[in-house]
């Protein structure tokens, strides 16, 4: 662990470096010249000819075929203070363009390569490869409707990071948790229907068979159904305003000790989202009742209540601060602690021309039982090149540690990718 | 709002053909026909966009980049609004680089100071289409515009009232005659602007600025912007590129329109939400527009 927090400060050393060197410039046959200040300070001089010849390469970029096409490379390193180290690489390809007047294709499908390090590839027993097709799907385009089909992300709620209404696409929990977002998503098989008219966006969607989180490589199939739902959204001046209603399948199965299998069950959804600007305030809340939910403490059934809150303030220098809490208790119960379930409180800052993006995340849960806190930093070396590191620290002190998302009480993970 | 603002680099850069008595003019006229003209000819364009930014160095008089210059390529189509078509609507869409191609922005502005502008914010990466808070324009202190050089504050149009205005010279400068134009902030601006004084070199002509000089609140030079290219695109003067360059930084931008087309007539439907995540429809009508570029 000390090894790795002195790799970190060395790597924020490097890059604090690297941003120093930029000032001096490469090229010593070339100077900053400050006599310009004077020259175009004389007022006297205001009308003199002073047009400059400038040496600016034009990296004009053509649009072809090709221009969809998009690769990523990228290496993930964590090491954390139980046995749950990642060391993995992953190659992304992305492909989206528009094939015909109204028709939109996007495909997006990734390679990851388990290194014998990398804890899924010690409990395989050998390094390993794994290919996956995230996205693939063909939009289709009329007059008021959009219709999306093939295997696609659908992402609901207002809340960040809550699971009040976020609870269409599972996700791929072998995924490095920083990594892109998108990443975590699992792609589900489904149509999607969207209209449009003015202020009103209506969405209906359907899939012929649910998906569920994955864990591991070696998680069994758990047999689910159809899925269906639909959101109405209505957008006034700074308020969104959206109704859901869905049948859904749980996304985390759960292991029935009759039989040993992982199972799923179905329920509905009930739902509502507001999202409302106030100045540089933005508040948002997803309040949702679930049908035939299971306690995972006392493996009881029952409907819920859930309810997320947050706000988002953005300062005059485009510091952005987030806190929300989230809550949740079976109908006809109050959370007998009378305290949120969930609390988030959140820190975002662009430095040094965008090039380095900081993050602050504080989570705080009541039931399962634990604290953590993470630090993100990216710095972008040029258009092609970033660096991502994390310091992660947790207290857990749930007993039953299968409770608890996949944490490690320290875990320091850097990641290096290549975009083009 | 960054890609909002930045959209109004090309009204900055367009300025239609205009002849006039000059010398009757005063300075805060100018500057107001300057704005006014810029409003009209933004209603309704197309227009693709590359910002260019590195370090520079000097040599010889001049000025090239000492470190490979990140690049953005984005395209935006906007319309003007409301009463005297002072509110505006623009959609911008990044093309590159591929780590940020696909990212979205819709942004409302209202010419009104106390009614706060709107935002949604597409990432392909988020998945959903996101309310953002950006606040009144006025409320906000400048920042940089994609890491660029160009900063809000730099983009700004319409605030006419929250300036006095000099005309310090006039005469020819590059073959053109232009006026030398003095900007200053009044007491309330001066709390949120980074400038104490911005110089503005005015074509007589063509009612385009040619130069603009800006400077901090110490009184030295800050930012010196110059446009080139200038070009008559159906009877309305443009530059197609502008350069700006950081003298504390060292920095510079460079904004290249590529592709433009001005008074096209954008649907109303393609300034709402549904262009960030329909793409079919997105790209179709946008095919459209890039028909009509000159």
């Amino acid at each position: 662990m000390r090894k790795g927090l002195t790799c970190f400060f060395i790597l924020i050393g490097l890059i604090s470096h690297a941003y120093g060197d930029f000032v001096e410039g490469p090229d010593d046959t070339l100077h900053q010249d400050h006599s310009l200040q004077d020259e175009w300070l004389a007022e006297d001089l205001l009308l003199e000819t002073d047009e400059l010849e400038f040496d600016i390469p034009p990296g004009k970029i053509e649009r072809r075929w090709w221009q969809g096409m998009s690769a990523s490379l990228q290496h993930d390193v964590t090491q954390t203070s139980s046995t749950d180290n990642i060391n993995r690489s992953k190659l992304r390809l992305e492909y989206e363009s528009s094939i015909s007047d109204g028709f939109y294709l996007l495909a997006k499908s990734s390679y990851r390569y388990f290194n014998q390090q990398d804890s899924l590839a010690k409990k395989r027993g050998e390094a390993y490869g794994k290919a996956r097709l995230q996205q693939l799907w063909l939009q289709y385009s009329t007059q008021q409707c959009g219709y999306t089909l093939g295997r696609q992300t659908l992402v609901w709620g207002e809340v960040d990071g809550s699971f009040v209404v976020d609870v269409l696409t599972p996700f791929d929990l072998t995924e490095q948790l920083f990594t892109d977002y998108g990443d975590l998503r699992k792609g589900e098989d489904m149509l999607v229907m969207d209209c449009f008219y003015g202020k009103h966006q209506s969405q209906l969607f359907y899939t012929p068979s649910a998906n569920v989180h994955t864990f591991s490589h070696e998680q069994p199939h758990v047999e689910t159904g159809q899925e269906w739902g639909g959101r109405f959204k209505y957008s006034l001046a700074n308020l969104d305003v959206s109704l859901m209603l869905a049948h859904l399948y749980w996304n985390a199965p759960f292991l029935n000790p009759v039989g040993f299998q992982l199972q799923t069950q179905s329920y509905r959804l009930s739902a509502l989202g507001v999202s409302k600007a106030v100045g540089r305030l933005l508040i948002k809340m997803d309040v949702a009742h679930k049908t035939n939910q299971l306690d995972l403490i006392s493996l009881q059934r029952s409907d819920t209540w859930s309810m997320a809150m947050g706000v988002d303030y953005t300062t005059a220098d485009n510091q952005n601060f987030n806190m929300g809490f989230w809550q949740q208790g079976a109908t006809g119960e109050v959370n007998e602690l009378g305290i949120p379930l969930q609390m988030t409180l959140g820190w975002s800052h662009s430095l040094w021309h965008d090039d380095l993006s900081l993050s602050l995340l504080a989570n705080v849960s009541q039931q399962p039982q634990y604290e953590n806190i993470t630090w993100l930093a990216t710095y972008k070396l040029n258009d092609v090149c970033s660096f991502t590191s994390a310091l992660s620290l947790a207290n857990i002190r749930e007993e039953n540690p299968e409770l608890v998302p996949p944490l490690a009480n320290e875990a320091l993970s850097f990641s290096v990718k290549v975009e083009f | 709002m960054k890609t909002m603002l930045l959209l109004c680099v090309c009204w900055w850069m367009m300025a239609p053909v205009y002849s006039l008595e000059s010398t009757e003019l005063d300075a805060r006229a100018i500057i107001d026909k300057m704005d006014r003209q810029q409003r009209l000819v933004s209603n309704g364009t197309f227009s693709r966009s590359q910002i260019s930014t590195c370090k520079y160095g000097k040599k010889n008089k001049k000025i090239s980049c000492i470190e490979t210059p990140r690049i953005k390529l984005m395209e935006s189509v906007s319309k003007q609004y409301g009463k005297n078509k002072k509110d505006s609507k623009n959609v911008s869409v990044l093309l590159q680089p591929a780590s940020e191609r696909g990212i979205g922005m819709l942004s409302y502005s209202y010419d009104d100071s106390s009614k706060d502008s709107e935002s949604w914010l597409y990432l392909s990466a988020l998945g959903k289409v996101k309310r953002l808070a950006s606040g009144a324009s006025d409320d906000q202190e400048p920042t940089a515009i994609f890491g660029s050089e160009f900063s809000t504050e730099d983009m700004e149009s319409g605030k006419t009232d929250e300036y006095s205005y000099k005309i310090l010279q006039q005469g020819a400068y590059q073959g053109h005659q232009v006026w030398v134009i003095e900007s200053i902030p009044n007491l309330a601006r001066l709390k949120k602007t980074h400038y104490s004084k911005v110089l503005i070199w005015v074509d007589q002509a063509r009612f385009i600025p040619l130069k603009i000089q800006s400077y901090d609140k110490r009184g030295k030079l800050y930012k010196r912007t110059s446009f080139r290219s200038i070009e008559n695109i159906k009877g309305l003067w443009l530059a197609r590129e502008a350069t700006i360059m950081n003298l504390k930084s060292q920095r510079l931008s460079n904004m290249s329109t590529q592709a433009i087309a001005l008074n096209v007539d954008v649907n109303d439907e393609f300034l709402t939400q549904r262009t960030l995540t329909d793409f079919a429809f997105r790209e179709k009508h946008l095919s459209r527009l890039r028909a009509q570029v000159q």
